[in-house]
């Protein structure tokens, strides 16, 4: 190799000897020191068994050997010898916020619309759903099962009187009757739609 | 007792019976740092990170269990070895005694199990 010349492989170490001198700066001058000039040393050697010691690929997989500077810090630090286990994420605490809120926007408004409010503000209120699905939430039913249970009460008669007592001989049309099946049955949709948007990941 | 619980507990064991096996290694001469790296390395699941075996070569250097020294070397640097001293040796031979006593203990009341 031309004295003087960088190659990627260099670059790693050096870059990993720097990291690891950062982040061994909680010990004395004097340990520092001597930890990173042990770790060069060892890399130095290590890289001279190489088949290849200037292939950026093995000298890589030299340095996930030797370790993360993180964990070599983290045993310097705190006397630890192997790498620290690593604890499993703790489950997270069932959240009841969402299911209510979902529930309550379906079935709230029965109590005089306050239970609908309520979920609402649950709505709103949530990290786990975006805006659009809050927008959703809102406005598609305002009232959820309640305004449904209105609509059908109001369309109804027009709807399932098929001839006897419409005025024109048309009676209800197709479209009309569809769109009342979709109002009604539109907060059951936003309920599911809801939920579902739950499921993706955080 | 958790399931689980015993995934901890080996982690414990070989984080405590590393150092002995260090010691172990450099018990009948001194060794250079890199071999005792290595040697430990080869070991199915000893180490993870063959980093993390020099701040516990210091520490142990630090308590008075090793000592080390430097050789000149042909191919390249001063390289440091390192040795027991009698604090070493005599902590060696205790954790040896106990852990096979212990060790064969568990094996036998584990025997005789397929898994």
């Amino acid at each position: 190799m031309t004295p003087g010349t960088t190659t990627p492989a260099d670059t790693a170490i050096a870059e990993y000897l720097g990291d690891l001198r950062e982040r061994l700066l909680g010990l004395s001058t004097e340990r520092r020191r001597e930890l990173v000039q042990e770790i060069e040393a060892h890399i130095a050697h290590a890289r001279s068994e190489l088949d290849d010691p200037f292939s950026e690929a093995q000298v890589r997989t030299l340095l996930e050997r030797l370790g993360t500077p993180a964990e070599i810090a983290r045993a310097a630090q705190y006397g630890d010898d192997a790498a620290a286990v690593v604890s499993p994420p703790t489950a997270t605490a069932f959240e009841w916020r969402e299911p209510a809120a979902i529930v309550l926007l379906l079935f709230g408004g029965f109590l005089a619309l306050v239970g609908w409010l309520v979920g609402l503000v649950l709505l709103w209120a949530s990290p786990r759903w975006r805006l659009a699905d809050k927008l959703v939430g809102t406005f598609v039913l305002p009232g959820g099962l309640v305004t449904s249970a209105v609509v059908l009460g109001i369309a109804a008669p027009p709807v399932v009187c098929f001839g006897t007592c419409g005025s024109s001989d048309s009676g209800p049309s197709t479209i009309q009757s569809v769109l009342v099946l979709a109002v009604v049955v539109s907060p059951l949709l936003t309920a599911l739609y809801l939920a579902l948007r739950l499921r993706r990941a955080p | 007792m958790e399931p689980g619980g015993g995934d901890a507990l080996i982690a414990q064991l070989r984080r405590g019976a590393l150092q002995y096996c260090v010691l172990a290694l450099v018990s009948d001469e001194p060794r250079y740092a890199f071999d005792i790296v290595r040697d430990l390395g080869s070991v199915e699941g000893m180490v993870t990170s063959e980093g993390t075996v020099y701040p516990l070569l210091s520490r142990l250097r630090r308590d008075g269990l090793v000592a080390t020294t430097w050789r000149e070397s042909s191919s390249g640097p001063p390289r440091r070895y390192y040795e027991l001293t009698e604090t070493g040796v005599a902590a060696l031979e205790s954790f040896v005694t106990q852990w096979r006593t212990f060790s064969s203990a568990v094996d036998h009341l584990l025997a005789g199990r397929t898994v």
